[in-house]
């Protein structure tokens, strides 16, 4: 040990300082645990109020739409689907979708899901089974493509050969505002675009069978530039259901088509 | 914020390290008191970790050493009260004492490097970490102060 060890060594903390100290700063730890609960109940609260923005932000995130998937044969329901895929709403937009979607619960499923449930439902079965029925799926949305692929995996789909088309974008509201799904609005449109006239609720009733049959008819007319059907609106009523009423326009041909 | 067990122990096993550090700066026992108290107050409430004890004890070194300075360009400190420290080691021998005086007599700057090089037995490196000083620094620190020590105690005093 050199000198200044042992000089030093000598100096030592008294105890009545170390234990003046030691007081002083329990004094210390227990001023701010007083301090500390107010903030921690901010804490909380600020937790509590994100939660509940959280919950609310969630919650709106999954009830809006963002997709529509319209399922038309002669009933007319139309899926809303959220961000997530999953059904949020269903709505029928004629008389048969109506009866088809009595006691359906299609609320959070995926669509595909929902798609399954619907064909399968007793009562569409007299639909698709009838001859030459047009089991259509028009798909609004920004995933098109996927949800398109998703639908065409359905078995439902397979067995009863169905068709999936895109609907052009924006249609939805105006579909609706028509009272049509978006399935039938886009026939409705095409049909219009071609020159012929037809009203909404003549398209809610008919059949997409006999819609696109309308409409085939129509592009064939004008591609062999024949005269432009409409003026005479008796002529155009489709009652017929694809049997010709003989007015000199090409119902035959058409009828020759359809039931082979 | 650290828990009252390891202030407590804390005081206990450093206590003697800031006292001695306080004697090399201070000269009375209000002073010594304040730095106290900011010392350990400083550790209460330091939310770091400490790698090791060896780490801990040269935070504490530190610390006490650049309180102690705080507080003397302070103005709130009362008057130097010499005869103070001699009262305290009144038991002491006289050639402790004389040890004592002369390494108190050594500029400020001096007075760490030679107590923590010659009592902790750090070496001038970690003196040079520990007060963030040149490693240069402390080697002409050291020098300088071995020297007025030698002048002061004469040839053996090491």
């Amino acid at each position: 040990m050199n000198r200044i060890q042992k000089a030093f060594g000598e100096i030592r903390a008294e105890e009545a300082l170390k234990s003046g100290t030691i007081s002083f700063l329990q004094q210390e730890i227990a001023r701010r645990e007083r301090r500390k609960k107010p903030i921690w109940a901010y804490a909380v609260a600020c937790a509590v109020l994100l939660l509940l923005v959280g919950g609310g932000v969630l919650y709106w995130l999954y009830h809006t739409p963002v997709s529509y998937i319209s399922i038309d044969v002669n009933p007319s329901v139309e899926l809303e689907l959220n961000v997530f895929d999953r059904v949020i709403d269903c709505q029928s937009y004629n008389d048969d979708g109506e009866v088809i979607l009595n006691g359906l619960e299609l609320d959070n499923m995926t669509y595909t899901q929902a798609i399954e449930s619907i064909l399968a439902e007793e009562s569409m079965q007299s639909y698709l089974g009838s001859e030459n029925a047009e089991l259509v799926f028009t798909v609004s949305s920004e995933k098109e493509d996927e949800i398109t692929a998703g639908i065409e995996s359905c078995r439902g789909y397979a067995e009863h050969q169905g068709n999936c088309v895109s609907a052009q974008s924006g249609s939805v509201e105006e579909a609706h505002e028509a009272g049509l799904s978006v399935g039938r609005y886009t026939v409705y449109q095409q049909l219009l675009e071609s020159g012929y006239e037809i009203t909404p609720e003549e398209c809610r009733g008919m059949s997409m069978r006999e819609l696109y049959d309308l409409l085939e008819q129509q592009t064939q007319e004008d591609s062999s530039q024949s005269p432009q059907p409409d003026k005479d609106s008796t002529a155009s009523l489709p009652e017929h259901q694809g049997q010709g009423e003989g007015n000199g326009y090409q119902w035959g041909k058409q009828n020759g088509q359809h039931h082979s | 914020m650290r828990t009252q067990e390891e202030v407590t122990r804390t005081v206990e096993a450093y206590g003697d390290l800031v006292r001695r550090l306080c004697v090399l700066h201070l000269k009375n026992r209000q002073d010594t008191e304040d730095v106290f108290q900011t010392v350990f107050l400083k550790y209460l409430l330091y939310t770091g970790s400490f790698e090791s004890e060896q780490h801990k004890k040269a935070w504490l070194v530190r610390v006490t050493v650049n309180a102690c300075k705080d507080l003397l360009r302070s103005f709130l400190r009362k008057p130097t009260v010499p005869l103070e420290l001699a009262e305290e080691l009144a038991g002491s021998s006289d050639e402790n004492r004389e040890v004592l005086q002369a390494v108190l007599s050594l500029p400020p700057k001096y007075k760490d490097a030679v107590y923590l090089f010659y009592y902790e037995g750090y070496s001038a490196v970690e003196i040079a970490q520990i007060l963030h000083k040149k490693e240069n620094t402390i080697y002409t620190w050291l020098a300088r102060g071995r020297e007025l020590l030698r002048q002061q105690l004469g040839g053996e005093w090491e």
